[in-house]
């Protein structure tokens, strides 16, 4: 029963470890948390939502105005609302409701996709685009 | 047989063809390794195992900086020429981060008294790696501040990335050493 568990262990890489390691390896995961929360806590709501359907560019809302708009989907019409900064999925003419379900979203980097509808969501704000640039 | 501590123990004069032959395995190695992690499915495009780097702390622990400098450089060298990112930014990023770690590391290594086992050291290789290449991108590449905003998404696969390397490389120093083909400096907290 142990002996999985044995196996399993890091007991072998710690042996190797010394107190130097020790410090570096908790200083670096205390860091690499705070970095986590204050760049959450950092990245700013988006400002614009850019709709696109079969790769083709649809419309872009800005989420600071609410409003409600029906886009016209591959399988049939999406209703999409912004309101409180926040931009959802109403309704959708698909089968499993992934993007319905997705509910709403507000930072600049989240996505909305509904594959059967080929309907892509995508937040960012202004000076979110340069990342673009590093991706293709 | 106990060596002294913190030696780097360098064969140069003794045998230049002992470190000849060593230092090629090692940049193949490094080549092979850096060839099939291209391959990998990656979840970010950044983010990269870093295996390659077992070559230069190899290069490192059983010669010396210069051995490292010579892996590191010959390995990014043919892996751009075989990959086809010759000149491309992919090769500008590899060639600083390669460099900067090494000379990240020999100083690490070299300098402190043994606080550091090769796990630490790899460690410390696989952060300033991740350095590098961020502040290259940002004043080449990308010319905007933005992408500090990644640098702790970066910073935890690194971390994990450099434990395992430094990891790998540790069991590979006791195995080379136990056989007795070449003289391991200290490496790690399980030698004495």
């Amino acid at each position: 029963m142990a002996e999985w568990r044995e196996k399993l262990s890091f007991a072998p890489l710690v042996k190797h470890l010394t107190i130097g390691d020790k410090i570096l390896l908790f200083f670096l995961a205390v860091l690499t948390v705070t970095g986590f929360l204050l760049t959450n806590t950092l990245r700013s709501g988006g400002l614009f939502a850019e709709i696109q359907v079969n790769g083709r560019h649809v419309a872009t809302l800005s989420l600071l105005e609410d409003r409600q708009i029906t886009v016209p989907g591959w399988i049939g019409p999406v209703e999409i609302s912004v309101r409180n900064g926040k931009i959802s999925v109403l309704s959708s003419p698909c089968l499993w409701k992934i993007c319905v379900r997705s509910g709403p979203v507000s930072k600049a980097g989240d996505i909305i996709v509904c594959i059967p509808s080929k309907l892509v969501i995508r937040i960012f704000a202004k000076n979110m685009e340069s990342l673009d640039a590093v991706t293709g | 047989m106990p060596l002294p501590d913190n030696t780097t123990i360098n064969n140069n004069d003794k045998n230049p063809v002992q470190r000849l032959v060593y230092l090629a395995l090692f940049t193949v190695i490094g080549l092979v390794l850096f060839i099939a992690e291209s391959y990998i499915p990656r979840p970010l495009p950044w983010v990269k195992p870093g295996l390659a780097n077992l070559a230069t702390l190899l290069a490192l622990y059983i010669f010396n900086y210069r051995s490292a400098l010579i892996v590191v450089i010959l390995r990014v060298f043919l892996g751009a020429l075989l990959l086809g990112t010759f000149s491309s930014p992919a090769f500008m990023l590899s060639l600083g981060g390669g460099l900067v770690s090494a000379t990240v590391m020999w100083m690490f290594q070299k300098n402190t008294r043994n606080s550091f086992s090769v796990i630490g050291v790899s460690v410390f290789g696989s952060i300033s790696h991740v350095f590098t290449q961020l502040l290259l991108t940002m004043f080449l590449l990308v010319k905007s501040t933005v992408i500090i905003h990644l640098l702790p998404v970066l910073l935890l696969p690194a971390v994990v990335s450099g434990l395992l390397v430094g990891w790998v490389t540790a069991v590979f120093l006791g195995q080379l050493k136990k056989t007795g083909l070449v003289r391991v400096g200290w490496y790690s907290s399980m030698e004495q």
